[in-house]
């Protein structure tokens, strides 16, 4: 600046300091400096998926649109068939006035719950509490943008698919602590806390699965899954026992019966929900039953997933699985009782664990022996 | 030092809002650690977790508060608030004649109805020493009856509602509804039927009424079945009934339980057998007793009983006679048909009585016996005098 020549940068750090050009210093070991590099991590990663998302949302834009729309009538429709299958097993009608067989109910509860006054109690935590049913609405539907419908049909594709949908479907725990935590009741929080003790570690079950299910694909990809399936023999046959284990998972993860502790109405009148009313409540109710017809289409794509060819066909029959999963759902529910709590956590930590890192070691063998014998070249 | 620990020692005692003494104490010795140690007790002094398991919950049925203290799922402390369900009854029935008093022993009790009204009726048929119609006793054996599959079923239903299944409330409301619809037809109201009275029943069965029953028995044990099929051998149901709330043979003995509660814990004593009353006597059904007296055991005696009741009902099907539903007089039977002024000319000893019935005034005491939850009723009044009782 001042005509000065500098052999050393530091000599040109003290000079600019002394001449007022330099502020402050960072240092290269500063807590600043790592939550700077750390932004600049996440800011590539956000261009990394920006760079994923954005040249086939431009593309896409109007068909993701029409399927969040879907995904929401999806969850509101398993609403309808939940009722309609519940009273159908306890001999009673369900609900018949509105519509042909009731089938405008979710739609009239909609705009019943939309109506209806948002309560908030006085020592709740406000912005939590309004803030909960959003974030797990959110989550509900952005757990549907990677999963692909068949082979050509899905909203978004990116080769770390069945990372993104596991990241996504951990998530959801927090809508539920937060609903707990935030509402101040002591039967919510206690329903939360059941909850999220619950869903956690089913979560590890849930992964391990998750981890022998892309031993068996090979990739993070879910497309690949169904390829794989259409190709060869639906993945129901080679891994039946873990096919009812994920089931048992899944009805755990999503607090349904048998293991719908976090919302035993005999024991905590509804659970995390209870504070919660008109559209707050419909929030979490819709994302419970996106969850519940998510974990079906999950199942249905790691186990059932095989195309028939023909384009729009190949939709209404992966539909048609996933409302066969929806529906075993429905039916277990009017069917057992429920589990106690030490239960539901021994089945998880002594038993399912187990066996599922046994069938992990076992699938891995299987797949290593398969491979260095050349055995499989038979197989085809 | 001896300050500090005196100082330390008080605030040990929680007696922290009992500032000037703490002050005093802790005038010399003052410091920040000693400051620290005030909030530290107090933080690590972890309580537990009370709830309030009102009487507005759907697994009290309103009529039973608790104030729990829970360890994480752990139940440590449970203080019982009863007697939500006391509505002042005896206080009601003190001013009113006994038959007008009846219609209250359906309301105290209204899952079993009718024998709720029979042990009041019964007592006062003892104190009047009236034997009833042969055709009466049938009747009454067979509403008792009906009563207590009535009562089971809604025992076992809401049972398996607590525990989370809920199909078997639904199928069992479906029965009950049935049952129901027998009361109505027999006394024209669905629960609070007033149908048994002292000396019979109100009036004699309607066209068809046996026909319709004797078809509910025949469908009856097959919906027994279906129930079973959901909850019996279930694994989960087992796991949570089996060894949970032990009743033991001594303390079901010294806690003075009845009904199903002392049949599971192993005594085979039942009012039917033991002190048979009505029919009992000449028919022939089996007493139902548990080894265990835990819940399973429990539920075990509520289906195995329902099995036998609807064995009892076919049998009185079966063999019911004619004749007289009610005695046939009229100062222990008022009839509505009789007017108050044919009433005075017929009866004048006993004239208050064929008016409104037995008055309050004579107080005697009443004993009251088995109702289908195997309770014992006593109702104890003090003897005075009997002038109005004139047999």
């Amino acid at each position: 600046m001042n005509g000065r020549q500098y052999h050393t940068h530091s000599e040109f750090l003290e000079d600019s300091i002394k001449n007022g050009e330099i502020k402050f210093i960072i240092h290269a070991d500063s807590a600043f400096n790592k939550i700077y590099y750390f932004g600049e991590f996440l800011y590539e990663l956000g261009y990394y998926f920006l760079f994923t998302f954005l040249p086939l949302t431009t593309y896409n834009i109007y068909f993701i649109l029409c399927s969040l729309i879907s995904t929401l009538l999806i969850a509101a429709f398993a609403t309808l068939i939940e009722r309609k299958v519940m009273s159908s097993v306890q001999r009673r009608r369900g609900p018949n006035k509105i519509g042909l067989f009731g089938i405008f109910q979710p739609i009239a509860d909609g705009v019943k719950l939309l109506l209806k006054e948002i309560i908030i109690p006085s020592k709740a935590d406000l912005l939590i509490f309004i803030f909960t049913p959003i974030y797990s609405f959110v989550l509900s539907l952005l757990i549907w943008l990677f999963i692909p419908f068949s082979l050509t049909t899905q909203m978004l594709s990116t080769p770390l698919s069945l990372l993104y949908v596991l990241a996504i479907s951990n998530l959801a725990v927090f809508g539920i602590i937060f609903s707990g935590w935030s509402s101040n009741s002591k039967y919510s929080f206690l329903g939360s806390l059941r909850a999220s003790s619950q869903m956690i570690s089913y979560e590890i079950a849930f992964s391990v699965v998750w981890l022998i299910i892309i031993l068996i694909n090979g990739n993070l990809d879910m497309v690949n899954l169904i390829y794989f399936q259409t190709e060869y023999v639906i993945n129901f046959i080679p891994l039946l026992p873990i096919y009812f284990i994920f089931f048992i998972i899944i009805l755990a993860e999503t607090n349904r019966a048998p293991f719908d502790l976090p919302e035993a109405e005999s024991e905590l009148v509804a659970g995390y929900n209870v504070e919660f009313s008109g559209m707050g409540f419909a929030f979490l109710f819709l994302a419970e039953y996106s969850n519940i017809a998510c974990m079906s289409a999950i199942i249905t794509i790691f186990f059932f997933s095989n195309d028939i060819g023909i384009n729009y066909l190949n939709f209404i029959y992966f539909g048609l699985k996933v409302t066969i999963h929806v529906i075993i759902f429905v039916v277990i529910r009017a069917t057992l009782p429920r589990f106690r709590y030490d239960m539901v956590m021994n089945i998880m930590w002594k038993k399912i664990l187990l066996f599922l890192i046994i069938m992990f070691f076992f699938y891995f063998f299987l797949k290593f022996i398969l491979i260095y014998t050349e055995m499989y070249l038979m197989l085809i | 030092m001896l300050s500090h620990k005196l100082s330390k020692s008080l605030l040990r005692s929680k007696n922290i809002f009992n500032a000037p003494i703490i002050a005093q104490a802790a005038k010399k010795n003052y410091s920040s650690q000693n400051y620290l140690n005030l909030f530290q007790e107090k933080s690590n002094d972890v309580k537990n977790f009370m709830l309030n398991f009102g009487p507005q919950h759907p697994a009290a049925h309103g009529v039973l508060r608790l104030i729990l203290e829970l360890d994480g799922e752990y139940v440590l402390n449970a203080d019982p608030h009863i007697g939500l369900l006391h509505r002042g009854t005896e206080k009601f029935m003190e001013n009113k004649t006994y038959w007008q008093s009846i219609p209250y022993w359906d309301r105290l009790d209204y899952v079993s109805n009718m024998a709720q009204e029979h042990t009041f009726v019964s007592t006062i048929e003892k104190l009047l020493r009236i034997t009833i119609p042969l055709r009466a006793r049938y009747i009454r054996t067979i509403f008792l009856e009906l009563t207590r599959i009535l009562n089971h079923l809604l025992a076992v239903s809401t049972h398996a509602l607590d525990v989370g299944a809920l199909t078997p409330l639904l199928w069992a409301f479906e029965e009950r509804e049935k049952l129901m619809e027998f009361y109505e037809r027999v006394s024209g109201a669905r629960m609070h039927c007033n149908y048994i009275r002292p000396g019979g029943v109100t009036m004699d069965l309607p066209i068809g009424l046996v026909d319709d029953i004797h078809k509910f028995t025949e469908q009856f044990s097959s919906r027994i079945d279906e129930m079973e099929e959901l909850l019996t051998n279930n694994r989960i149901w087992k796991s949570r009934l089996v060894d949970v709330g032990i009743v033991t043979y001594r303390d079901a003995l010294s806690l003075g339980c009845s009904g199903p509660m002392i049949r599971a814990s192993g005594i085979p004593w039942d009012l039917r057998k033991t002190d048979p009353y009505e029919l009992y006597e000449k028919l022939d059904f089996s007493i139902p007793v548990g080894l265990n007296g835990d819940c399973y055991d429990r539920y075990l005696v509520r289906i195995h009983e329902m099995r036998q009741s609807l064995n009892i009902v076919s049998a009185c099907l079966n063999s019911l006679p004619s004749g007289l539903v009610r005695i046939d007089d009229n100062k222990n039977f008022p009839t509505l048909q009789t007017s108050n002024e044919e009433q005075h000319g017929e009866f004048d000893s006993s004239f208050q009585i064929v008016l409104r019935g037995h008055s309050r005034s004579s107080r005697i005491r009443l004993w009251m016996y088995r109702g289908t939850k195997g309770r014992d009723w006593c109702l104890y009044r003090r003897r005075r005098k009997q002038q109005t009782l004139q047999m």
